[in-house]
């Protein structure tokens, strides 16, 4: 990233959306999950999350993951075709 | 809103946008943003190490999953007042930005709040706007060097404090610098430091408004909150145009001229980079830096103060501001529903809390004489600071008993489980019924807790 770069594309805007709405979305997920479930619980059944702390870090980042798949999905797949379509090999 | 044609537009479809210098302002506003700065920046870096009756004052303890602040002890079980809170305070954003506009962007939001601490080491290690766009052009020199790897060295050192702040609610503080100081952190608190610091640093040292133009979804949507009646950051169009360069004895009127001298001073200080004077845009974070600006260029021509002002549309037109009108009236009303709510909530909160859960491996068993058992784990916690005893009963069907009649003591801020045998005569005990627990404390009789559950017995015709 270039210093304090004010330039940013739509890709770049896209992209920052997606990361800061699913963040939020994540945050909220775990505070309402945690809210009602005690990882304690979670942790005898997965060995690895070995302890609390490493409940609600792994899960608010398995959320994120969610959270940020879904919406880049949406936002790649909502995508207007900008190009005519063309015979392979043509220049248009 | 005012989206311009490139005009050479190129390979690119987008506009690409020159990097934005915000020239810096003294004022009114921006000494008030700076007071928020000081304010609320103290509260967070300090908040961590301010202690109430020998213990962290707030402390979100989630590896004990118990939530401290002050006097107050929140469990999980207490969650309904958090998610009351996070209600109250989003409706409170409601009503605010419908009075005040976007008070909350310039003034209060973590983003400008840090964007503004990360500026001034900026400043301070680069200079003025004007120095700061030189050393960026000039190529790289030992001066050069020295004055970015020293902001550089602030910027990452605030932002490794900030992570370690916000930690720090989660982890008491002195053990958290202990274990910093002694390298001894949890690779999960190291995480969040990481984290947290390089959040911070992104967002305030370089990506700064582009948050609030492209990433904030209340950036977005604050606008349907606005009315004709909503302060807002406006330049006065009757007043200002028509604009242009004149000298300051010459009389405006004469040439036909309005107020605004076209300085573009506002343009300069803008963190968002746009003209005010266009009207309204969703860039504008209400910062009011271009209200500082304008402000001294008027004393300096000896016009009044005010052509770019806190006004709303309706005054700007000279037509009158209402303030309470039925949106903010609707706001206000459910804000005092939901505050009354909650305080009545906190007030009738009891020290204990009660679970009940009937054992799901056997219906009911029989007992021979003493007639039919159903069992059941109560989870019973002593929220108080203190331990205390509990008597249990139970309640509901003719001849019911508990199978533990001596009281039982919980120690301070703590959960037991107790297994218990609830016992009906065989007459009394068919079918289902709905029977009661209840807890009392032995030393305050108001402390009484009452929790429903079901009992189970043979159905007659089997």
């Amino acid at each position: 990233m270039t210093e304090n770069s004010q330039d940013w594309d739509r890709d770049k805007q896209k992209t920052g959306i997606v990361i800061w709405i699913s963040f939020l979305s994540a945050a909220i997920m775990s505070v309402v999950f945690f809210g009602l479930v005690d990882p304690d619980n979670l942790t005898h059944d997965v060995r690895w999350l070995s302890s609390r702390q490493a409940a609600y870090t792994v899960l608010f980042l398995f959320f994120w993951l969610g959270t940020f798949a879904s919406g880049w999905f949406c936002v790649r797949l909502s995508r207007r075709k900008r190009q005519q379509p063309r015979p392979p090999g043509v220049e248009l | 809103m005012n989206a311009e044609t490139p005009a050479n537009a190129g390979s690119s479809l987008y506009q690409k946008e020159p990097k934005i210098y915000p020239r810096e302002v003294k004022g009114k506003y921006a000494r008030l943003r700076k007071l928020a700065v000081l304010i609320l920046l103290g509260m967070f870096y300090l908040g961590p190490w301010l202690t109430w009756r020998g213990r962290q004052a707030v402390l979100f303890d989630l590896p004990a999953r118990k939530f401290y602040i002050f006097d107050l002890t929140l469990w999980p079980q207490d969650f309904l007042y958090l998610a009351l809170l996070l209600i109250i305070l989003a409706l409170c954003l409601f009503f605010f930005t419908a009075i005040a506009g976007r008070v909350w962007c310039g003034f209060a939001c973590p983003q400008t709040v840090w964007t503004e601490a990360f500026v001034w080491i900026e400043q301070l290690c680069e200079g003025n706007r004007s120095q700061r766009m030189k050393l960026d052009k000039a190529p790289w020199s030992a001066k050069k060097l020295l004055r970015k790897s020293t902001k550089q060295v602030l910027w990452i050192a605030l932002a490794l404090y900030t992570g370690f702040a916000f930690v720090a609610y989660f982890t008491p503080a002195k053990e958290l610098l202990d274990k910093t100081l002694s390298l001894s952190l949890g690779g999960w608190e190291s995480f969040w430091i990481l984290f947290y610091g390089f959040a911070t640093y992104g967002n305030a040292g370089y990506m700064r408004e582009q948050v609030c133009k492209y990433m904030c979804p209340y950036a977005r949507f604050q606008s349907s909150m606005f009315d004709k009646d909503t302060l807002i950051i406006t330049y006065d169009a009757q007043r200002g145009e028509p604009r242009g360069g004149r000298r300051r004895s010459e009389n405006p009127t004469l040439q036909g001229l309005g107020d605004c001298i076209d300085c573009t001073l506002c343009v300069q200080v803008c963190p968002t980079g746009i003209d005010i004077r266009k009207g309204l845009q969703y860039e504008c974070i209400a910062c009011a830096a271009c209200i500082d600006a304008c402000d001294q260029v008027m004393d300096k021509m000896m016009y009044p103060k005010g052509l770019i002002r806190y006004s709303t549309e309706n005054a700007i037109v000279g037509k009158k501001t209402r303030v309470l009108r039925p949106r903010v009236a609707v706001y206000a009303g459910l804000l005092l529903v939901l505050c009354a709510g909650f305080v009545a909530l906190l007030a009738s909160k009891q020290p204990v809390i009660l679970d009940v859960m009937r054992d799901r491996n056997a219906l009911y068993r029989d007992a021979g004489r003493q007639g039919i058992e159903n069992n059941y784990a109560l989870h019973l916690i002593n929220k108080s600071h203190a331990e205390r005893s509990y008597l249990l009963s139970v309640s509901g069907i003719q001849g019911i008993r508990l199978s533990k009649v001596e009281p039982v003591t919980v120690p301070a801020e703590s959960m037991i489980r107790i297994p218990i045998a609830v016992t009906v005569p065989h007459e009394n005990a068919s079918g289902g019924h709905s029977i009661e627990f209840t807890v009392s404390a032995i030393d305050d009789p108001s402390v009484t807790l009452s929790e429903e559950s079901r009992f189970r017995g043979p159905h007659d015709n089997l």
